[in-house]
């Protein structure tokens, strides 16, 4: 029998607040121990919550951003259950009214588009943070992250591939990170996704039984997961076995899951609003106000660097895959557009395409690490347009001026890497080139075309890359037919 | 609806409450009577109620995201039983 | 001169006149507490070393003569619910027999910067669960009038406290008429106001919805000027409510001339003690003579407000009773082996068997199963009260009740029902489903010489109108000016 898989995500966010959900604690990350807390995180008897009006705007940003209806009518929910990490033994959290819901998200896959329902987003607050220490058999608790504000963002049951799950969660960090709204560091915990699967014989319309995945720390371990948990499914089934309502734990070191626990009559979280939280309104005016300030989203950009620009899709893509890498685009030809008065949008793509990519590949660093910055860049274009150094020297300078700084020409300047395009000097190695070629002269006059090539790029070498490479042509071409 | 004891034993967990089977039995009783007496309630059909707050007196002004002190830690952890290294302590999660 | 027995108002005159110095007051009514505190166990903590300094404190800033406000110097007890920095606050709880507050709730902060003197912490039933104090896990509170009978509850600490002169005037916390049925049961004046109107931010609450504090005074005018100085708009409850109109000290008028007072039909039944019946009667003769005029309205789902009422208060206990697990604070069981000892063992060891009960029972109405038929079918009841509310201030200013239907009872005498199915608190909890300002005020004595109390309603934020409304009672009769004879015999 035929399987299809049906995967939904619910994707916790760290919001970028400077204080936390419900007090003025501070939210930095990376504080000693409990240092960050007050009697209202703390869960300190009598203590009362207020709510955060960043992290309600971060929110509705949110929303506006993944075709949501933003509620006008908002409660605060309390879910119950012991558990050390939460000072108050309930998460207070959005179980009734939503601040966002019945959106949706189009992903890219293969160049098929593929629209993805949002269920609904919903503000909650974290948890404290565990320490296992083993020598004592402690847990111990560090309370600094409780009540850091989150978003859940649930997802329909749309996704049906490992592919398709990494794609959405790709295009959603992406926005999230346009939208300022968070770091969405999956190392530091601001980005966490759960994967509920399911799976069903092709053609059926209802839903299996689904499990729930946690842990995952990686969009490839998400990727990963899925793979791995779908083929696990379909063995049980095909075994004439029965899927558990479960709960597991994804292993990324041995590449599989464990069942955590099975849903009990005594997994019932007792919700109801929260009595210390008046329902709060966001009106029209509010929604608006975001709606006005929403920064442009990165499917808006793609189409825009087409139109604006007349890139290929292709470059448009990748230049807007991260919006660091897109505002530094627009700035260089900005700068580029002014100094030549013309539009090079592509000459600037290709270089960001080409030898940024190369080079933060090479080293294994994002753009941000890197010390370039559009007028750098303008300042090198320049002096390959005005003949001042070679296209290969310029990759040269590329390099050492994204590590160290530098403006291009010092580094042309120290280095000696000014192109030669002195006649006299040129035609002197151009000769010493032919003399010590005969064989090379011998084949392309005898219609080896190729062998001008090597001619050319013996010159070229023996100048370490500096000579004027139209020079160089034009050299080689007048004194092989002198020697005829 | 009269409550068994094993309700009352799901009580008592979701409360975490450790019980003696002489409590179970005590609560058993005592608690069916106070259900007893709420079960006034059913008599009144309230299908037709709707739940909505009085929006336009309690307007509630969202707090501005600024960082307040937080408290000192010492008194964080003043009133706490167990503490290490700062932290709070329990026995093991893992176990 | 005993100074104790005064009220705020007339310490006022005499500070004012710079007759009275804030020592000489503050030792009178430590006196006072030395020579009657083991009859009546009014406090769990006092604060008497601390109390002297402020006192001393004051008096230099007098001399000096700084502008002073009204409870400037004024010793005062607050419920031990209510979170004073440094201060031991226990709930009454042997959980939380140590816990040491780490900072000051916004209340007893304003009535810190109001230079007024905390004597000390009170007693009531844990957490405030309870009707009579007897759910303390300390002691139990006597009733001054009677010392073989409850002082009510949950605050029956400050209530008799405040009867036997011991404070001036105390804080307390009100989430089912249990601030104003101790202060019927003890003779003396107790409000609730409307929720909202005085921030709980720093009140342990069971019931953050029900609950709201108040203050218990020796009578009316005390009520007006400590009500005064509690009210006031707090951004860190979300619940505080900006009211502009707050002097409550020009209410102090007497004049109830064409006010209409509804006295609800539902509410006579066989429960009443005879005596409460006949002062209840009276009183309304009283008012009309004086100029009310009496209306009767209907408030047709009074009669599920008890069991909804009940339904609400164990739902939102049972949650905000939770963080209570041994690891942030309070006790913690010895000996454990595992987290889920810790937990259970802690919880059960802590809390006294009605906490327990409530908690199960909230915990139940909550589950899947039940939060239809019973938590969201009671908030639809609340609904429906409001509406009735609604409806019956259409009629008329004032809606009359007794505070409690019957008496001071005994020890050991009451079924420990939960609160809120309490006999004596179902007409008090009305206030606390919706919202309303409340105050109880002394409307006679019974043949065996236990207080009555009179219960005034009105619409939120109308205290003014409550106010003047009691105090116009209060001139004209005198049960206010009663005192427990038998403590003034042990001295
Ligand atoms: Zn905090």
């Amino acid at each position: 029998m035929k399987y299809e898989t049906v995967v939904g995500l619910e994707i916790h966010v760290e919001l970028k607040t400077q204080s936390k959900m419900f007090c003025a604690c501070s939210t930095a990350f990376g504080s000693e121990p409990n240092s960050q807390c007050c009697p209202i995180c703390l869960g300190i008897p009598g203590a009362l919550p207020t709510i955060n009006k960043k992290a309600v705007e971060l929110a509705i940003k949110t929303g506006l951003a993944l075709n949501c209806k933003i509620s006008e009518y908002n409660t605060m929910d309390r879910k119950n259950y012991f558990y050390p990490d939460l000072p108050k033994a309930y998460q207070t959290t959005q179980q009734y009214h939503p601040i966002c819901r019945d959106g949706y998200l189009d992903i890219n896959i293969d160049g098929r588009k593929k629209r993805v329902g949002i269920t609904r987003i919903h503000l909650e607050e974290d948890a404290g943070k565990l320490i296992h220490d083993s020598e004592n058999s402690l847990s111990l608790i560090d309370y600094n992250r409780a009540g850091v504000p989150l978003i859940e963002i649930v997802t329909e049951p749309h996704i049906e591939s490992p592919e398709e799950a990494v794609a959405f969660l790709e295009e959603l960090r992406n926005i999230l990170i346009y939208l300022d709204v968070s770091d969405c560091k999956m190392q530091e915990g601001s980005l966490r996704c759960d994967v509920n699967l399911s799976i069903r014989p092709k053609g059926q319309t209802s839903l299996g039984t689904r499990t729930e995945m946690k842990n995952l720390n990686s969009f490839r371990a998400v990727q990963r997961a899925i793979k791995n948990e779908a083929e696990r499914q379909q063995n049980i089934l095909e075994s004439g076995g029965e899927i558990l309502q479960e709960t597991r734990r994804w292993d990324d070191l041995k590449g599989q899951s464990v069942a955590m626990r099975e849903k009990q009559e005594a997994d019932d979280y007792r919700y109801f609003q929260d009595p210390d939280l008046v329902p709060f309104i966001i009106d029209n005016q509010m929604v608006e106000k975001i709606k006005n300030n929403m920064p442009e989203l990165p499917a808006q950009k793609r189409e825009r660097f087409v139109s604006e620009y007349g890139l290929p899709e292709y470059d448009s893509r990748i230049l807007t895959s991260s919006r660091e890498l897109a505002d530094f685009f627009e700035a260089s030809v900005k700068l580029y557009d002014e100094m030549k008065g013309s539009k090079e949008s592509k000459t600037v793509s290709n270089w960001l395409m080409g030898d940024l990519m190369r080079l933060t590949k090479e080293l294994g660093v994002e753009l941000g690490d890197l010390k370039l910055t559009p007028s750098l860049l303008v300042q090198l274009l320049k002096l390959i347009d005005q003949g001042v150094i070679s296209s290969p020297i310029a990759k040269e300078v590329f390099d050492e001026m994204c590590q160290s700084g530098q403006e291009p020409d010092k580094i042309v300047e120290k280095k000696g890497l000014r192109q030669i395009s002195d006649i006299d000097q040129l035609k002197e190695i151009v000769r010493e080139v032919i003399q010590e070629n005969p064989k090379t002269i011998a084949d392309y006059k005898a219609g080896k075309k190729k062998a001008f090539g090597h001619l050319v790029g013996q010159t070229m070498k023996k100048t370490k890359g500096k000579a004027n490479p139209q020079l160089v042509n034009k050299l080689l071409q007048d004194e092989i037919n002198i020697f005829q | 609806m009269k409550l068994s004891l094993k309700d009352i034993e799901m009580m008592a967990q979701w409360s975490k409450l450790e019980l003696d089977q002489e409590e179970k039995l005590g609560f058993e009783d005592k608690l069916n009577k106070i259900l007893q007496k709420i079960d006034i309630i059913k008599e009144l059909d309230t299908n037709h109620v709707q739940l909505t707050e009085d929006r336009s007196i309690h307007r509630y002004i969202l707090r501005d995201d600024k960082v307040g002190p937080s408290l000192n830690r010492d008194l964080v952890l003043k009133n706490a039983q167990d503490t290490r290294n700062g932290m709070f302590s329990v026995p093991s999660i893992l176990d | 001169m005993e100074l104790y027995k005064l009220t705020v108002h007339e310490i006022r005159g005499l500070v004012n006149k710079g007759k009275l110095s804030i020592e000489k007051l503050v030792r009178g009514v430590i006196q006072r507490i030395d020579s009657t505190e083991s009859l009546l166990d009014s406090f769990i903590t006092l604060n008497i070393d601390e109390a002297l300094h402020q006192a001393r404190t004051l008096d230099q800033l007098i001399s000096q003569e700084a502008r002073l406000s009204t409870l400037a110097g004024i010793p005062f007890g607050v419920q031990d619910n209510i979170c004073t920095f440094g201060i031991r606050t226990t709930c009454a709880s042997k959980m939380l027999d140590d816990f040491i507050p780490p900072y000051d709730s916004s209340v007893i902060e304003k009535l810190k910067n109001s230079h007024s003197i905390i004597l000390g912490k009170l007693n009531m039933d844990e957490f405030g669960m309870g009707s009579s104090t007897q759910n303390s896990a300390f002691k139990f509170t006597k009733n001054p009038w009677s010392l073989h009978k409850v002082s009510g509850g949950a605050a029956g600490g400050g209530a008799a406290a405040v009867a036997s002169d011991q404070v001036f005037y105390a804080i307390g916390s009100d989430a089912s008429g249990c601030l104003r049925q101790p202060a019927a049961f003890c003779g003396v004046v107790g409000i609730k106001p409307t929720y909202g109107l005085v921030s709980r931010f720093g009140l342990v609450a069971c019931a953050p919805s029900l609950e709201q504090i108040g203050c218990i005074t020796k009578d009316v005018t005390d009520c007006a000027y400590v009500l005064e100085e509690i009210a006031f708009y707090d951004k860190k409850d979300s619940t505080s409510i900006r009211n502009g109109n707050s002097t409550y000290t020009s209410y102090l008028m007497d004049d109830v001339k064409g006010l209409k007072i509804g006295v609800p039909k539902e509410i006579f039944d066989e429960s009443w003690d005879p005596d409460v019946r006949t002062y209840v009667n009276n009183s309304i003769e009283i008012l009309k003579k004086l100029g009310a005029q009496i209306v009767d309205i209907t408030l047709p789902h009074f009669k599920y407000a008890s069991a909804s009422h009940s339904i609400i208060f164990c739902c939102e206990s049972s949650s905000n009773l939770a963080r209570y697990d041994g690891i942030k604070y309070g006790m913690r069981a010895k000996g454990v082996d595992n987290l889920e000892e810790l937990y259970c063992k802690t919880r059960s060891q802590g809390f006294g068997q009605e906490v327990k009960a409530i908690l199960m029972l909230g915990n139940l109405f909550l589950s899947n199963k039940f939060y239809d038929s019973h938590y969201k079918k009671a908030l639809k009841i609340r609904e429906l009260l409001r509406n009735d509310i609604r409806k019956a201030f259409e009629k008329c200013h004032i809606i009359l009740t007794p505070t409690s239907p019957i008496l001071a009872f005994d020890f050991n005498h009451e079924s420990s029902l939960p609160i809120g199915m309490s006999e004596s608190q179902r007409y008090a909890l009305l206030a606390n489903m919706t919202g309303i300002p409340a105050i109880s005020i002394p409307c006679g004595f019974s043949q065996e010489g236990l207080p009555i109390g009179l219960q005034l309603m009105a619409d939120k934020f109308n205290e003014g109108t409550l106010i003047k409304a009691a105090y116009t009672f209060e001139r004209n009769t005198d049960y206010h000016m009663k005192k427990p004879m038998k403590l003034e015999v042990t001295e």
